[in-house]
């Protein structure tokens, strides 16, 4: 088999295949570079056989020869190629293989709209990118389900006070984390724009109280982020802390901004990162006591402060239009029901998003068709 | 350069009576500088916040903290010292800046203008929260300080909180749940935390005032009870957790709870009745309940409105925070409501809400605005857009509520709005009823007014014609008969 003896950057091992088409299609999308890829889908053969494979492996083989062809033998026996490029002289002559090979098979269509039949599927990338990549994850055996997890209790008042006190002593750096917001630069992919510093609620519920869910009594969870984000300003006015820090976002109440811990942080940050520390507010604090916002607001913004309203919807964003609130960013929730509308419909004016929640190639497409700057979420990985 | 204010003035300084009285650091001080400034002129300036000077209810802690951090903040780049004096008002006395600074944002003659923008956001022609003067020419200015007495002693923020064992460590205003605050808080009897406030629509102009009537009764937590059952131990010490209805977030889930059981007083009180019994209930203006959404999406709330309200469908309102905090379940339970027939009314917005946000969107039949004293007095371009705002919900779609004076009412109705709650509507019902109540010279208007608002047949007590008290009638219709005071206190 002349395919398998492909060298290693042009056909990893099956083992590493799934992981390395992931990787390709993820920086693929990242930047936007166009790619083209035929995706084979032999595990949907009624009876694959091992001969099967020999076959496609014929069939691929004109394809490898396209510009910056990679050929990936995913762990279910699916196949696929990326190029770049026009290499139509090279698909149809794929195409004719596979029709002689696979007779009666179904063999091949173009785009994410294929019946689920369809043997062979040409896909146009970054656009139908997230087919490519359910492909991928789709070839890896799933491991055994795990137990299923004991149901978590949702918080209540007397363990809320009990977890407050805790949390007066606790160490709570070791749940810091730091999540890329990156900003979408044509051509280039993505660079780093902020990094969010949140607590993981997970592990802090595990570790201070095990078998309770911090996030199940809504209210009780926001009164819980009060002590919270004063540990984290603390955390963050420690000596050396923001040294050599990258510009951060923190997302705080209204009531932690005007609180002495607060002072302390701004009088703790280094000079460098005046004017590029973003504090996220979300719309119910808004308007819990606008009074107090818009106190709070000229002070951040005077001490040179981004302001970002976050928790927005395609149902909330409309009613909170950017300029009476005086944010420097909005932050839109990703929801696949985006994909059917656009931002001016919704009233928003693109230069101000943050679209969070990317997790997808079809986030990341609308991102770029709306000129959304700013993405964070699973797909938004600085390059 | 830091100002030297330890060497003992050349004569006697002439202490104001106030400042003698209260014995105050910086009122000493600010005297013994104003001393040695008029003996050898050195050019400082005084920046001067006036936080005695905030229109009510007056300054929040945050205000003294946060304009003192500005302050000192400055002192320490430019040099100088901030003083509190004893009303509460902070003074900054710095060497005068040079002409050409580098950065004139960051000077102590910017300072004015950032607090006063910051202390007076909307209101027309307010005394400016802040000023600069040098000492020379300001003397006068500054001594009047030293000379106001019309203002309350303010102490200083405490930094410790007794019974916080976190204070020092974590900030002023924030203690930690007391673990029992909030059961504590749901002991008592859910009846006698209840008022039944009208939501009246009044006549228009030109209409005879007997056409203001009584639209729908509101069913709200008294905020007062609420607040001292949260302050005392039964055994009558104060404690811990008594500023928890001002934790904004606490108040909600509170809410959620005290909303599951003021549902569970009214199927107890509505439920046993055959639809045949609640036939003249239509006759009474329809409740209004104010409720959260967990409690609108839950399974009390399906069996309340299931009840057989009859043409008097219950009305809801939902704050407007909970809608934003989770607009698809606002849609899901709105969607819910208009199945239901009953009337969705969006409210806790201030005017400064109404501005920041869009509530129309959310497509209320209503929408609740709260009255303030600032809002006749706005400055011109914020008054603009809050009658753009009125004007795109639309006027007969806003209730003020709160409406506790004759501007309140001047104030709306000069805005095409004609639905009013609050005390001033209560007053003013009562003196309706009174017109055609025999008994009304025995009563007087404020007892008349009590009694409506009253949710308990002990707040009814002494009126001779409860039928006049229009409403709801959970204590005049339904709690009187021991049955129901003992569903009463069944909640307890």
């Amino acid at each position: 088999m002349t395919v398998l003896a492909l060298p290693r950057h042009l056909a990893p091992p099956a083992e590493e295949a799934a992981g390395a088409l992931e990787a390709l299609v993820r920086e693929v999308v990242a930047t936007g570079t166009p790619r083209q890829a035929l995706l084979l889908r032999l595990s949907r053969l009624p009876r694959a056989l091992p001969h099967h494979l020999r076959l496609a492996m014929e069939a691929l083989e004109p394809l490898t020869a396209a510009d910056r062809a990679r050929i990936f033998l995913l762990p279910n026996g699916d196949a696929a190629v990326v190029w770049r490029g026009p290499a139509a002289a090279l698909l149809a002559e794929t195409r004719t293989r596979l029709a002689m090979l696979f007779a009666g098979a179904d063999d091949g269509e173009a785009g994410a709209s294929a019946p689920k039949t369809a043997l062979a599927v040409h896909l146009g990338l970054p656009e139908e990118a997230d087919m490519l990549l359910a492909a991928a994850t789709a070839s890896v055996q799933p491991p055994a389900p795990a137990a299923p997890a004991a149901p978590r209790t949702p918080l209540d008042p007397a363990t809320l006070g009990t977890l407050e006190e805790a949390l007066g002593s606790a160490d709570l750096s070791r749940f810091a984390r730091r999540r890329p917001v990156c900003s979408l630069v044509t051509g280039e992919g993505m660079k780093l724009a902020w990094e969010n510093r949140v607590l993981s609620l997970t592990e802090l519920a595990d570790t201070l109280v095990p078998g309770f869910d911090l996030e199940a009594a809504p209210w009780l969870f926001r009164r819980l982020t009060r002590i919270l984000d004063l540990r984290m300003m603390a955390l963050l006015s420690a000596p050396q802390e923001l040294d050599q820090a990258r510009p951060f976002a923190l997302r705080l109440n209204i009531a932690s901004i005007l609180s002495p811990a607060f002072l302390r942080f701004d009088a703790a940050l280094p000079s460098r990162l005046r004017g590029r520390v973003v504090i996220s507010l979300r719309p119910e604090d808004v308007l819990a006591d606008p009074p107090a916002f818009l106190f709070a607001r000229g002070f951040a913004q005077a001490r040179g402060f981004k302001l970002l309203l976050g928790g927005l919807t395609k149902l909330l964003a409309p009613a909170f239009p950017a300029e009476p609130g005086g944010f420097d960013h909005l932050e839109l929730a990703w929801d696949p029901v985006l994909a059917s509308t656009s931002l001016s419909r919704l009233g928003l004016r693109a230069e101000r998003i943050v679209l969070s929640g990317v997790d997808s190639a079809a986030a990341l497409d609308w991102a770029r068709s709306q000129a959304i700057p700013l993405v964070t979420g699973p797909f938004a990985r600085p390059a | 350069m830091s100002l030297a204010l330890t060497a003992a003035p050349a004569r006697p300084v002439p202490l104001p009576t106030r400042a003698r009285r209260g014995a105050r650091a910086g009122e000493l001080l600010l005297a013994d500088v104003l001393e040695r400034e008029a003996r050898a002129p050195q050019g400082r300036i005084a920046v001067v916040v006036r936080l005695s000077r905030l229109p009510p209810p007056g300054p929040r802690p945050y205000h003294r903290r946060v304009a003192r951090a500005l302050l000192e903040d400055c002192a320490q780049r430019h040099g100088g010292q901030v003083l509190q004096l004893s009303a509460g008002d902070l003074v900054l006395l710095a060497p005068a800046p040079p002409t050409q600074l580098a950065d004139p944002s960051g000077s102590p003659m910017a300072l004015p203008g950032l607090i006063t923008r910051l202390l007076h956001m909307d209101e027309q022609g307010a005394e400016p929260a802040a000023f600069a003067v040098t000492l020379a020419e300001g003397a006068a200015r500054l001594q009047a300080l030293l000379e106001d007495t019309s203002a309350p002693h303010v102490e200083e923020e405490a930094v410790a909180r007794p019974r916080n064992p976190f204070a020092g460590r974590l900030s002023p205003g924030f203690a930690p749940l007391a673990p029992d605050a909030v059961s504590r808080l749901l002991s008592g009897s859910m009846a006698e935390l209840l008022q039944r406030r009208a939501v009246a629509r009044l006549p228009g102009r030109g209409e005879p005032a007997a056409l203001m009537h009584t639209v729908h009764q509101m069913l709200a937590v008294d905020s007062a009870q609420l607040a001292a059952r949260l302050a005392h131990r039964p055994d009558g010490t104060a404690q811990a957790g008594s500023d928890l209805p001002h934790d904004p977030w606490l108040s909600r889930h509170i809410e959620a709870e005290l909303g599951r059981a003021v549902l569970a007083l009214l199927r107890q009180a509505w439920g046993s009745g055959t639809p045949a019994d609640a036939a003249p209930r239509p006759r009474v203006p329809p409740v209004l309940l104010r409720l959260p959404l967990a409690v609108l999406a839950g399974a009390e709330f399906a069996a309340f409105a299931a009840l057989p309200h009859g043409a008097s469908k219950p009305a809801i309102a939902i704050a407007i925070a909970e809608a934003a905090a989770d607009a698809t379940a606002f849609a899901d339970v709105r969607a819910m409501l208009r199945e239901a027939g009953m009337m969705l009314v969006l409210d806790g917005l201030t005017h400064h809400a109404l501005v920041l946000a869009r509530p129309e969107v959310l497509e209320p039949d209503f929408v609740a605005l709260a009255w303030s004293t600032a809002l006749p007095r706005l400055a011109d371009a914020r008054r603009e857009e809050v009658a753009e705002a009125v004007a795109r919900i639309g006027p007969a779609r806003l209730v003020l509520t709160g409406a506790d004076s004759e501007p309140a009412l001047r104030w709306g109705r000069a805005l095409g709005i004609q639905l009013f709650q609050g005390t001033h509507v209560d007053a003013m019902l009562a003196a309706t009823r009174q017109l055609s109540c025999p008994h009304a010279t025995v009563c007087g208007l404020r007892a008349c007014t009590q009694r409506a608002i009253a949710a308990t047949a002990v707040g009814r007590a002494g009126c001779a014609r409860p039928d006049l008290l229009d409403g709801l009638g959970v204590a005049g219709m339904l709690l009187q008969s021991s049955t129901h005071q003992h569903a009463a206190r069944g909640l307890t």
